[in-house]
């Protein structure tokens, strides 16, 4: 349950982490779709070096990152695995039995590398400026007024709410509750949920009445500026060069 | 574990995605005041830690995935919810991704609502214990619902998927059986303590503070 922390390396100092956020997010999403859309397997290979690249520039430490990308790196890799199998190709290989299709083999692993370096960026995206100031850019950039207050008091609630469940299930545990797999265990779980929510859903009127309190009419101030100078759109223009290079070279490698 | 992961769908899934989320959050936040706000992220919040607890299954475990009771709970507002609480699942664990957002929420909203309409039912029965079994099927819906729409989704992709198609339903069955569990003691346990926490009648109304 760590991982709240995505922001925890924003503090240092490179040329992401100095990147305008709002140029950042729009540049660095329209590098997302480029890989993500690729057809060639080279040529995913090289959207992967290049977010491997850009995460490197981002100065990040590579730990924090590596324990992150495990999971969704789990959740990808059954394509690689199953599609030879049930997938039909020309060059079908097969050995005891077992036809492979070296057609399904590369469609899995193009799957699994786009995957791999599009969860790759969310690091250099995410990780380099503080949440609060992520989610201003996602403001000033269009998203609604209302989800973005949404995003922005879940986010602070995500802290409160993680310590109040952490402090629930230690009284649980030092009351002799260990997890089965078995009803009993379920109805615990749904009651302590069930407690979470009602402490939750008592909070936030008392959080409501102390925001109104203090002059909350459903709007927020503009509490960011963002300013744009010429090295930030230097920036923007060097990843929309590999993003729309990607597809291109896409195209010849296809054909 | 219901998330599709970045670079397995298409342009047109993405951009279906995106669209049609779009259009359903418009519909669905219409009308929305101030004073249910704190309401709805504090729920949110609270959905994302739940995602967080792990139930074991046999020798491997999986988490929770709760859209059920974001619908019983918030009713028609439960789409924003679940369409914050994927985009920082995304972004703090790399669950899903990002060019995938649009379809996620989609997989996993859509259920939420109509577990919420599921639940609403349980007013024309007058057994005691409706809370609990509505719930139950709530839960069981909306997880149900979401690994069909994910499975149509990767059934989309060629005949080489309906394997990986077929294993992901697989893979979630224990998860359908889980949640019904979970979320109908959990909605029992609602009404008792504090029944106006689930959606009153007047379709999708959250009571105000």
């Amino acid at each position: 349950m760590s991982h709240l922390e995505i922001d925890g390396y924003s503090h240092l100092s490179s040329p992401i982490h100095r990147w305008d956020p709002r140029v950042k997010i729009v540049s660095m999403l329209v590098l997302i779709f480029s890989i993500v859309l690729l057809k060639s397997l080279a040529v995913a290979l090289l959207g992967l070096a290049i977010s491997i690249g850009l995460l490197l520039i981002s100065r990040l430490p590579f730990a924090y990152v590596s324990q992150g990308i495990k999971w969704p790196a789990l959740f990808l890799l059954p394509f690689p695995l199953i599609l030879p199998l049930t997938m039909d190709g020309d060059m079908a290989l097969t050995l005891y039995g077992l036809s492979f299709s070296v057609e399904g083999l590369e469609q899995g692993l193009l799957m699994m590398t786009r995957g791999l370096a599009a969860v790759v960026l969310i690091y250099p995206i995410f990780g380099s400026s503080p949440f609060n100031t992520t989610i201003h850019a996602m403001r000033s950039l269009g998203l609604p007024e209302t989800v973005t207050q949404i995003f922005l008091f879940a986010y602070r609630y995500l802290f409160l709410l993680r310590e109040q469940f952490t402090s629930m299930t230690r009284s649980l545990s030092s009351k002799g509750f260990t997890k089965k797999t078995d009803l009993p265990t379920a109805r615990v779980l749904g009651a302590a949920l069930g407690m979470l929510f009602i402490r939750s859903y008592e909070r936030s009127d008392r959080i409501y009445k102390a925001m109104v309190s203090r002059g909350y009419n459903g709007h927020l101030p503009d509490s960011e500026r963002f300013k744009i100078n010429g090295f930030d759109l230097v920036k923007a223009l060097m990843v929309l060069v590999l993003a729309f290079g990607l597809q291109g070279l896409d195209h010849l490698a296809v054909v | 574990m219901v998330h599709i992961s970045d670079g397995v769908l298409p342009l047109e899934v993405l951009a279906a995605g995106f669209v049609l989320s779009g259009i359903l959050l418009f519909l669905t936040l219409r009308g929305v005041r101030a004073e249910e706000i704190p309401r709805i992220s504090l729920i949110t919040a609270a959905l994302f830690v739940a995602s967080l607890v792990h139930f074991p299954v046999g020798p491997t475990s999986v988490h929770l995935i709760m859209n059920g009771l974001a619908g019983i709970i918030l009713g028609k507002r439960a789409f924003v919810s679940v369409l914050v609480a994927l985009t920082l699942q995304a972004i703090f664990f790399q669950h899903g991704g990002i060019s995938v957002i649009g379809v996620n929420s989609l997989n996993m909203g859509i259920p939420a609502l109509l577990a919420w309409q599921v639940f609403e039912r349980r007013r024309g029965f007058g057994y005691p214990r409706r809370e609990i079994v509505f719930g139950a099927v709530a839960g069981a819906v909306a997880v149900l619902g979401a690994v069909l729409l994910l499975s149509a989704e990767l059934l989309l992709l060629g005949e080489g998927f309906s394997e990986i198609a077929t294993l992901v339903l697989m893979a979630h069955i224990p998860i359908v059986i889980i949640e019904a569990a979970v979320l109908g003691t959990t909605a029992g346990y609602l009404d008792k303590v504090k029944p106006e926490m689930l959606v009153p009648a007047k379709a999708g109304q959250i009571r105000g503070a």
